[in-house]
Order: C-alpha cells, then structure tokens, then sequence
C-alpha cells in the first residue's frame, strides 16, 4: 500500500527545548495507526509538528508526496490534514452547523452552498445532526468531542488526527466514540490516533507505535506491541526483571 | 428631560459608531489600537478635503473614504501589524501608538492646529415633534451609526467571512487548523474597523469641530464604549454608546464626561468583562 505520510528524522520543539528527536514513522493510505506512550513522550508534540503549529529544526515531513515541513497550518489544512484537540476547541459563539461550515469552507475551499452537503453529512456521522442549530457553547463533552471529529471531517481531510477523544469519557461514551472511529475506519479515513485508554486501541487499530523521550520506540501490530517488555519497561514503569 | 435623553440616545449613536472599530480589533486581532480615534479624525480630514478641493456633499465624501481606509487599514494590518505580532502583543501595541503620533503630526503640518468643520446644507435643520426637536443632523449621524453597527452585526453571523472572522476571535489557532487565513483575517478585520473609522469620522466632522489632536478624545470614548459593552462584542458596542452618549448627556454641560467615566469606573467594578461579554 502506499504511503500517505512519513516522518524522516524529524527533531522538533518548543524554543530551544526540543521534544522529537530524530522520529521516523510512516503511515500507509487507509490505515489506523495508534499511537501511545506515556505524559510528555512528544506525543501531542508529533500532532504539532505534523500540522504545522511547530516547525522542526531538522528532518523532512512528507505528506502526499510532498515535503510539506515548511508549509503554513492553514495550507496543510488544505492539503487534507484534519485535527481533533484532547481538550475540544470548539467556536462557542457559533451554532454546530455554523462550526462545520468554517472548517469546509476554509479547510476544503468549497463555497457555502457545496460545503453544506458534506456539513450534513459529516454531523450524521458523528451523530450531531439533530443538535445543528445548538450553540456550540452550550454542548456536553461528549457532543464536544463529536464536534471536534465533525469539525476536522468539514475540512475533507485524508488524514485524521484524534488526541485523546476518549479522555474524560465515561464507560458507555467511551463505546460510542469507539464506534464512530470505526465509522470512521470503514469510511475509508486515515487515522492517526492518540489515546490514553490502551485497551481501545489494540481491536480499533492496524498498527500501535509506542513513543518514549520523542522518538519511536517500537512500531507494529497493536496486540504484540501491547505484550512487548520494552513497552511495558517504559510505558507502564514494569521492570524487566519484575 | 425627555429632550435630554433623545439627545443622548442621538449621541450614543455616533460613540457606538465610533467604538465599534475598536471593539472589533480588541476582540478579533486581540490588538489595543492606540491609533484608532486618530484614523476617526484622519478620516474626517479626508472628507473635509473632499468637500472642499472636489465640492463634494460630506456625505458623498463616504464613496471614496471608507474603501479608501478599509485598503488603507488592510495594507497596514497585513504589512506592518501581522509582522510585529509574531513578537507579542506589546510590539504591536507600541507601533499603533507611533502611527497615533505620525498621523497627528503629519495633521498638523498639513492643517495647522486651526479647528476644521464640515459645512452640510442641513445643519440647522430640525423636526419638531411637540416638546421634542429633533435635529436632523444628529438625526443622520445617528442613522447611519445605528444602521451600520447593526449591518457589521449581519455581516459577522450570515457571511462565511463572518463567520471565519467570528471562529479566528474565538480561537486563532482551532481556525488554523480549519484552513483559515489567520492574517488575511486579521487584515479584513482591519480594513472593516477602518470603513467604520472612514463613517465615525464623517460623523463627528459634520456635528462637531475638531483639530489634528482630537483623535485622544475619541480614543477614550471608544475605549469606554468597548469596556461597557464588552470586548469584541458589536451588540455590546451599541448599548454602549447609548448609555456612554445618556450618561454624558444627562450629566450636563459641566459634569457631562465626569458621569460618563464614572459610569465607566462603575462597569469597571460591577462587570468588568462588559455588558455583552463573549
């Protein structure tokens, strides 16, 4: 399968504090690639990185076949790169449709009247289309993070980016968004996934990178990933001889 | 009384107008601009001009000067403005004060410090509704503040580019990510905030004299219309202005602006994040 995305030995920071170091991933058309690792590994770091909101001091970022490490937040929103935040952002002045309708019409370039069919559809699959003329303000979390999703879905992305949309969920909230990832999944979306709630990703993913002190420590299939000592030694803070 | 308080609903009109720029830059481009009551009087200088070299009604004079601010404001946002901001807001802050300074004292070469005014037909016109006179000079300023203040509040919620201006006040970097142009934004915001500075300025340039250094005045009424109705909130400007103009009004012609401030002193302790906050 070809590549959508690949990550070249990329070292990328905040000022002169550098979080990645040398991180080399790459991500192949239609796949979900988890990603877990524990507080402060560059996971988050890697979305910024990725999306433009921090530029890396070396290596290459290469999205489409094309090297886009450079390029402006709002170009590679263009470009097809969609992202949800841990902690939704939404616009809370504006109405969920009013929220969608920014991300399709800026993120994809569509005129308002393209863009609303697609608003439509990416509010039913995220199960928001009954609460379109809510002011986005006022939705609870859980409709939040759905907002997040319908929102990076309005810019027609080929890549999504999830941080964390399970965090702060509760059990059965946690089940609905891992049945709209999979939505997601069958729609043909790829997905990179980060998540604090491990046991979600091993049945919802194809492969689970583990990052530690910004670089990847292990990339491959979530369940052995999941079992492997290196992992748990640094993920979970298991000892090798325990 | 009631004469008094229609004369302070007239004058509310034309603080809104002039406030509203201001507002929208507070709230949009998270920008104080220090300039902003000298881009009012600026514009009231252009329209002067206008009349006089071109023979031109005062109103007339809006063909050319609100276009001509909004690319004005657009050039200066997206040249000088944008490009101190990647340094902080304080950079920012301090280059609109030097434009406040270059711009009064360019009015001043120019002018001289001799009290300008523009001479319209109606000046001394008024209706009579029994006890009420209406001037229909006030009338007209306070018209066209109403009707664009609640124009700009259309604009914000039915057009996309609202909308994108709307989502880039509420969080710049979530309206990054959905592809929008942050700094052209911010240049439109500017350009818009200009148009209404290019209309406050015809509006306090018919009523009222005004010098090369009357921008500070309206830089203060603008900043007391913004803390009352709440940052960024055009509504808010609008109410605002009306109780800024009432306040002034009712408070005479001696204690006029000691009430407004202290109205504004009384906002600041009782809601200080303005009447319409977002």
């Amino acid at each position: 399968m070809e590549n959508l995305l690949e990550f070249k030995n990329v070292t990328a920071g905040y000022g002169r504090v550098q979080i990645l170091h040398d991180l080399t991933f790459e991500v192949k058309k239609g796949e979900v690639l988890g990603v877990i690792g524990p507080n402060g590994c560059g996971k988050s770091t890697m979305f910024n990185a990725l999306i433009g909101l921090i530029t890396p001091t070396q290596g290459n970022i290469i999205f489409k076949d094309h090297d886009v490490t450079k390029m402006s937040a709002n170009d590679r929103a263009r470009m097809g790169i969609g992202r949800t935040y841990q902690v939704p952002r939404p616009f809370e002045g504006m109405t969920v449709y009013e929220n969608v309708l920014v991300a399709a019409v800026h993120g994809a370039g569509m005129s308002e009247k393209a863009a609303q069919p697609k608003c439509i559809e990416a509010l039913k699959l995220t199960g928001l289309y009954d609460k379109r003329e809510v002011v986005s303000g006022t939705l609870t979390l859980l409709d939040r993070k759905r907002l997040e999703i319908a929102r990076a879905l309005g810019t027609q992305p080929v890549l999504l980016l999830l941080d964390e949309v399970a965090a702060g969920l509760t059990e059965a909230e946690v089940g609905d968004v891992m049945q709209m990832v999979a939505d997601l999944k069958a729609e043909g979306f790829t997905i990179i996934w980060i998540e604090h709630v491990i046991e979600t990703m091993v049945n919802s993913t194809d492969h689970l990178m583990c990052m530690s002190d910004g670089t990847q420590l292990l990339i491959g299939d979530p369940l052995e990933v999941m079992n492997s000592k290196l992992v748990e030694e640094v993920y979970l803070g298991v000892e090798e001889d325990e | 009384m009631i004469q008094q308080i229609v004369n302070g609903i007239l004058l509310g009109g034309v603080y809104a107008l002039v406030g509203v720029g201001m507002s929208m830059i507070f709230g949009i481009v998270q920008l104080t601009n220090l300039a902003h009551g000298e881009f009012v009087i600026l514009s009231a200088y252009l329209s002067t001009v206008l009349c006089t070299n071109l023979g031109l009604h005062p109103l007339l004079t809006l063909i050319i000067t609100v276009p001509l601010m909004f690319v004005i404001g657009m050039v200066l946002q997206n040249l000088l403005i944008n490009r101190v901001m990647a340094r902080g807001s304080e950079p920012a802050l301090l280059v609109t004060f030097g434009l406040s300074i270059i711009i009064q004292n360019t009015l001043l070469l120019l002018f001289s410090a001799d009290a300008q005014r523009m001479v319209t037909s109606f000046q001394s016109l008024s209706v009579d509704l029994g006890p009420i006179k209406l001037p229909v000079l006030q009338l007209l300023v306070f018209g066209i503040g109403l009707v664009v203040v609640l124009l700009l509040d259309l604009f914000m919620k039915k057009t996309y580019l609202g909308q994108s201006i709307r989502a880039t006040s509420d969080d710049k970097t979530a309206a990054t990510l959905m592809g929008v142009n942050v700094k052209h934004t911010y240049g439109i915001a500017m350009g818009l905030a200009m148009g209404t500075a290019a209309l406050a300025g015809l509006c306090v340039g018919m009523p009222w004299t005004f010098y090369p250094t009357s921008g500070s005045q309206y830089l203060i009424i603008a900043f007391g219309v913004v803390v009352i109705g709440g940052m960024g909130s055009i509504k808010g400007t609008l109410v605002a202005g009306l109780v800024f103009g009432l306040a002034q009004v009712l408070g005479g012609t001696n204690y006029g602006m000691l009430v407004s401030y202290a109205v504004l002193l009384i906002m600041l302790i009782v809601r200080p994040q303005g009447l319409f906050s977002k």
